[in-house]
Order: C-alpha cells, then structure tokens, then sequence
C-alpha cells in the first residue's frame, strides 16, 4: 500500500502537465479531423483542437500572473460556439437536401 | 543531437513491439466472428425500438439560438465583475459606451431573428 | 478606449452600421426586390471610402490593438474596393435565386470589416478576431446557394478546414504569448531582440511555426490548399471572386507583418523551407490548372499558383523601410483583387445561373456573340498571366526584381518558368473565345451592373498596367509606415 499522503505532497501539477494535456488533446483532435470520415466527429474534433488550446491558454495565463491570456480564452469560446452554429446550420441544410441523416454519405466533395 | 537518441530508439521500440504482437494476434488468434461478438458493448437493459430517433429541425434552430447568446453572457459577467474597477480607473463611461454598443449589436441580431420568424414555433 | 479612437477606425465604424443597417432594413421593408438593400449597403461602402486615410505612421488605436498607419490604409482601400464590386456582382447574382438570400449583403461588409480588422492588426487577440470575422461571413456566404447541394458542402468544407486551420493559429499564438507574456507584437519584437532573448526559446519557434501553418492554410499554399479546388468551385461566383481577393490580400497583409515581428528568429532560419513551400505551390497549382476544363476550377489552381509568386516576395521580404519586395508584394495584392473579382464576374456573367456553363465550352466564340465582355475577359486573363502593359505584369515585376536582388535566383526562374507555363492555360480561353465557332446556348448575361463592373475592372488594370507610379508609390508609404510600426 503505498503512502498516498506523500504522494500527494509529491505530486506538484506544473505548467508542463498542462501543456502536455493540451499538445495530447491538439493531436487527438487533429489525428481525428484527419483519421475520421464522419463529418460530425470530424467538427467535434475541430472543436476539441480548440478547447485544447484554451488549456494552454489558461495555463500560461496563471503561470505568467497575465490576464490577457484569459481574454483571448473567451473570444475562443464566442468563436468556437459561432463555428459550431454556422456549422450545424449547414449541415441541417445538407440533410435536408439529401433526404437522410447518413452523416457517412455526405461524400461529393470530400476526397 | 545525441540527447534525443535514447527517445528514437524507445519510440523505435515501441512501434516494433506493437506491430509485432498485432500481426501475431491477427495469425496466430483464432478468428470466429458471431453476430453476438459482433454488436458494440452495452450494458443494461436491451433497447425497444429504434434509437435513431429523428428530431424536429426546429430543435436545432432554437438549440443554435440559445448557444449564440448564452456564450455573450460570458462576456458580459467579466465586465459586470470588473466595472466597479472600471469607474475607479476613470473609464467607466467609454467602457459602459463598449458594452452598450456590443449589447446594441446582440439586440439587432434578436430583433432580426424576431422579424425573420425565426424565434416562431411554427 | 477613447473618441479619437472611434474615429480612427471610422472606416470599419461605417461598415458594421452598414451591415446593420442593411440587416433591420431587410426585416422591416419587406418588399420583392434587393434595389433597396444594395443601395443601402453601397452608401456604407462609400461613407467608408470617403473615412479612409486617417492616422499616420505608427498611429495605433485602442492601446495598441490596431494599426492605423499607411499599410493598413492601402489595405483598407483594396478591401472596399474588393467590396464595392463584389456587392454589384453579387446582388445580379442572388436576385436569380427562387428564394433571394438577402443577409448577402451585411455578411459582405460584416466580412469586409473582418479583413480590415486583419490588415489593422497590431496585436495577435484582434489579428484572430478579425481573422474570425471575416472566415464565419464567408463560411455562411459560401453556403448560401441554397437550391445547390454543391455550394451547401462547399460551405461546410470550407468551415471544417477553416476552422482546422485557425485551432493550428490559435495554437500558435498560446505558444508565443507563453514565450514572451504578451500578444502585442511590436512589444514581441522588442523582447526577442532584448540582449537574453527569449528564454523558451522552442516554444517560441514553434508558436510561428504553427502560425504560419494556420495562414498557409488561409491562403491556400501547398500542402494546406486541399480545400481550395472544391471551395472555389462549389462557392457562387461573386462570392468566389470575393474570397479569392479579399482572403489572400488580408492573409498577406497579416503575414507581413508576422514575418517582420519574428525576423532575424524563425524567418531566417526557415528559409529554405519556405522558399521550398513557394517552389512547391506555384509548381503545383500552376501543373494542375493545365488539366482543367472547367473554368472556375483552372482559375482556383492559378490562385493557387498566384499565392505561390507572391510568396517569393515573401521570401525576400526583410524588416527595413521601403523595402522593394513587400512593396511589390502589396502592389501584387491589389492588382490581382481587381483582376480576380472581375473575372469572377465575367465567370457568373457567362455561366448562368448554377454556374452549369462554367465549362470552357461555354465560352466558345464569345467574341463572335458579344465583343465587348470577350475584349474585357482577355484583358484580365493577360493580366493574371502576366502579359505588358497590364497591372499583373508590374505585380510579378515587382516582386520578381526585388527578389533577384535579394539573391532569390533559383526561386525566381522557377517562378518565370512557371508563369510561362500558365500563359498556356489562360491563353486557351482567349483561344477558344476568339477561334471557335459558337455552339448551341451559351453566353445569356446582359446586365449592365456587372458589366460596368468587369469595364471599370479593365480599364484600371490597363491604366495601373501604363501608369504604375501611383499605386506602386501607396504600396511604398505603406510599407514605410509597417517598418515605423517595429
């Protein structure tokens, strides 16, 4: 049983961790907007490239003692959630000309 | 340069090894697919009907609505927080005339909405 | 935040009333035509034009987020220019649909504004506002024929990988503002240049790194172009014209300014890397424009290849005043905005209305049915080739020039191989307007809007073709004014 009390003094979160968290979650969602085929996961993966950057963000903003980082975090969010309204609404738009919600058949332009 | 030699050899290694038992799995398991092995893992009690369920497309406008101006709050609370700051530096009325002109913007945006029947059930 | 620096941005001021205006005059006079909404929209456009100029070097507004200096001015103008066109275009365009789409018009200017925001930027926050501004417009307008299956998946490809490339952007700059604690990039200048530099030294080459990835992707230079083809073909016409003009001058604009702040880190020792990107695209687009038969794609990959010649400027660019190459850059951007919208037009002009005849054969003896738009086709093509005395011509001198001194040899004779390559290409249409019989229904356009638009496109081009001094001196005070800004 190892202690857990002084592991948890040990285990000190830096900005390293964050940004790891952040460059992993970037390549998860850049593998996925490269890897999938499915339109609506590939937008979720845009979008959590996105979110992954508001980590970083975030984590530098407290690690510099600056507000400014947090600034652009919110722009990213009001931009993120425009993308993803636009985005729906085109793909809505899609269905309803193509008579299915076979999001797999969405293929005349996509290579 | 020499310090990034032990990392090629660990991702070396690590790709060798990974392939290695993939392509052993793949020759040497046995290889015996039943509709049952077949379905996704789920647990609880099997479904009724079908899960596809098609929802109204209005759904999706009043959801894209919501998402617009749900995400404006984010920054107006920032502002509202800081605004008693604001009044203190000396800015509060240009920063009071910045939010009036965002908010100003939002307003236009809904009364369009409004006019365009966007926001009509029917 | 201040009135003065209202007042600076007037010409982005007028814009965004303009949008609105539009929009609340489209919800409350409903009637069946847009005469009133592009009327409406055009006065903005104009008060804009009639703001423009304020500020003078190294004026910067809202405490260092925008530039209002000379640079941003030239830009400014090309952008509303750009926009004052596209809208004539555009509103022929739209009124042909069944379901006219009238939020064409504030997305134009609420897009306009985006660019000028780009062009303005001092500061890596506005740089991704304005980049977002002007992208969503587009995203929306290249989506907006709506009975066209092909223009609503345009649209959403042009999102996905618009989007795909601002996370990379945006990437970038968290890693730069992690470097050196700001996003002002004057002040990123000043610390990367501070006798200890910069301390996270990697992190900071890989913030530009990315940043560029994000704006190679934008202008769409090889290999971040995959979108271009199919956007550029499924878009409208106008709204194609638009994008490929307004997008690359203000994704230019933003990277001359990039270049600068990390001059003497990243750009020099990247070098050889970007002029392989420049050999790559021009190559590339330049090969596959010779296959195509349809016109709105040829005319995609030798957009292709255009970002490509100006990217040789880019290469040769350095952060001093007056320096030849950015100014041919800019002297570059704005002869092919002109050039680009009006062919655009001419293409929506001939092509019907779901672009069915954006074929060659569509054009087969145009100049046998209407002289006029066939002699104003060939000027453009001649321009966008290259050809004396047309303002294209003077863009690539320009640039070709500076970067021979630069000591660029390689990359500007595989730059003059390839624009002889693509005189071929542009050369076909002219060859098939001019020697080929007319057959069956073709040429259908007879619109005096867009007609004035390709003539005043024309003329300019010829005019700034033999008279260059003017705009190639505006380029030069612009560039000026971006060195004072360092």
């Amino acid at each position: 049983m190892p202690d857990l009390q002084s592991l948890g003094d040990n285990l000190q979160v830096g900005l390293e961790h964050y940004l790891t968290l952040s460059v992993m979650l970037f390549s998860i969602g850049t593998l996925g907007v490269i890897f999938r085929r499915n339109v609506l996961v590939m937008f979720m993966s845009v979008e959590l490239m996105l979110t992954s950057v508001n980590i970083s963000l975030v984590a530098f903003s407290r690690y510099l003692d600056d507000l400014n980082g947090h600034v652009l975090v919110l722009f990213v969010l009001a931009v993120a959630a425009a993308e993803a309204g636009v985005g729906l609404a085109i793909l809505v738009e899609i269905f309803k000309k193509r008579d299915t919600v076979d999001v797999d058949e969405f293929r005349q332009l996509m290579e | 340069m020499n310090a990034y030699v032990p990392i090629l050899v660990v991702m070396t290694i690590a790709v060798v090894f990974s392939l290695l038992f993939l392509v052993l799995s793949k020759l040497l398991g046995p290889s015996r697919p039943d509709p049952e092995k077949l379905t996704a893992y789920e647990c609880g009690v099997p479904t009724r009907g079908s899960t596809n369920l098609r929802f109204y497309v209005r759904f999706y406008v009043v959801a894209l609505l919501f998402l617009l101006f749900d995400l404006e709050a984010a920054f107006l609370i920032p502002w509202a927080v800081s605004f008693r700051s604001f009044v203190a530096d000396g800015v509060g009325y240009s920063m009071f005339a910045a939010m009036t002109v965002f908010f100003g913007l939002l307003v236009v945006g809904l009364v369009y909405e409004w006019r365009k029947g966007a926001l009509e059930w029917e | 935040m201040s009135w003065s620096d209202v007042s600076l941005i007037a010409p982005m001021v007028w814009l965004v009333l303009g949008g609105v205006a539009t929009l609340l005059v489209d919800a409350f006079v409903p009637r069946k035509g847009q005469g009133h909404l592009l009327i409406t929209s055009l006065v903005f456009v104009v008060l804009a034009l009639a703001s423009l100029g304020r500020g003078s070097d190294g004026t910067e507004a809202f405490g260092g987020a925008l530039a209002i200096d000379s640079f941003a001015n030239f830009f400014h103008l090309t952008f509303l220019v750009v926009a004052l066109m596209s809208l004539a275009v555009g509103s022929v365009v739209f009124a042909r649909e069944e379901k006219p789409v009238a939020e064409f018009y504030p997305l134009i200017l609420f897009s306009t504004v985006g660019m000028m925001v780009m062009a303005s930027a001092l500061d890596l926050v506005t740089l991704f506002v304005g980049l977002e501004t002007m992208s969503i417009a587009l995203y929306v307008l290249s989506a907006s024929q709506r009975h066209s299956l092909f223009s609503s998946e345009a649209g959403f490809k042009y999102l996905l990988l618009g989007a795909f490339s601002s996370a990379f952007l945006l990437f970038g700059i968290s890693l730069i503002y992690g470097a050196t604690q700001t996003f002002h990039l004057p002040t990123i200048f000043e610390r990367a240049h501070a006798a200890g530099g910069i301390s996270m030294y990697a992190v900071y080459m890989g913030g530009w790194a990315l940043i560029l990835v994000g704006l190679a992707f934008k202008v769409a230079l090889v290999p971040f172009h995959m979108w271009t083809p199919d956007v550029y073909e499924g878009a409208p016409s106008p709204i194609t014209g638009f994008m490929a003009a307004g997008v690359k001058a203000a994704s230019f604009a933003v990277l001359l300014r990039v270049v600068w702040t990390a001059s003497d880190g990243f750009f020099s020792e990247a070098a050889p890397l970007m002029a392989g990107l420049a050999i790559l695209t021009m190559s590339f687009g330049n090969v596959v424009a010779l296959a195509q038969t349809n016109l709105k794609r040829m005319l995609a990959y030798s957009a292709i290849a255009h970002a490509g010649y100006i990217f040789v400027g880019l290469c040769a660019t350095s952060l001093r005043v007056g320096d030849p190459a950015a100014k041919g850059i800019l002297f570059y951007l704005f002869s092919y905005a002109l050039m680009n919208v009006g062919t655009f037009a001419l293409v929506s002009l001939v092509s019907g209305r779901d672009g069915e005849r954006c074929d060659l054969d569509g054009f087969r003896g145009l100049a046998r049915r209407n002289p006029l738009v066939s002699a104003t086709m060939a000027i453009l093509l001649l321009s966008l080739a290259g050809v004396p005395p047309t303002a294209g011509f003077w863009g690539k001198f320009y640039i070709f020039e500076a970067a021979m001194r630069e000591g660029h040899t390689t990359l500007v004779v595989i730059a003059l191989l390839n624009s002889a390559v693509a005189m071929y290409y542009y050369l076909r249409v002219i060859v098939v307007m001019y020697m080929r019989e007319p057959e069956g229904e073709a040429y259908d356009g007879h619109s005096p809007q867009i007609l004035a638009t390709i003539a005043a496109a024309a003329v300019a081009i010829l005019w700034i073709g033999l008279f260059p001094g003017p705009v190639s001196e505006l380029a030069r005070l612009g560039v000026t004014a971006l060195a004072h800004s360092f």
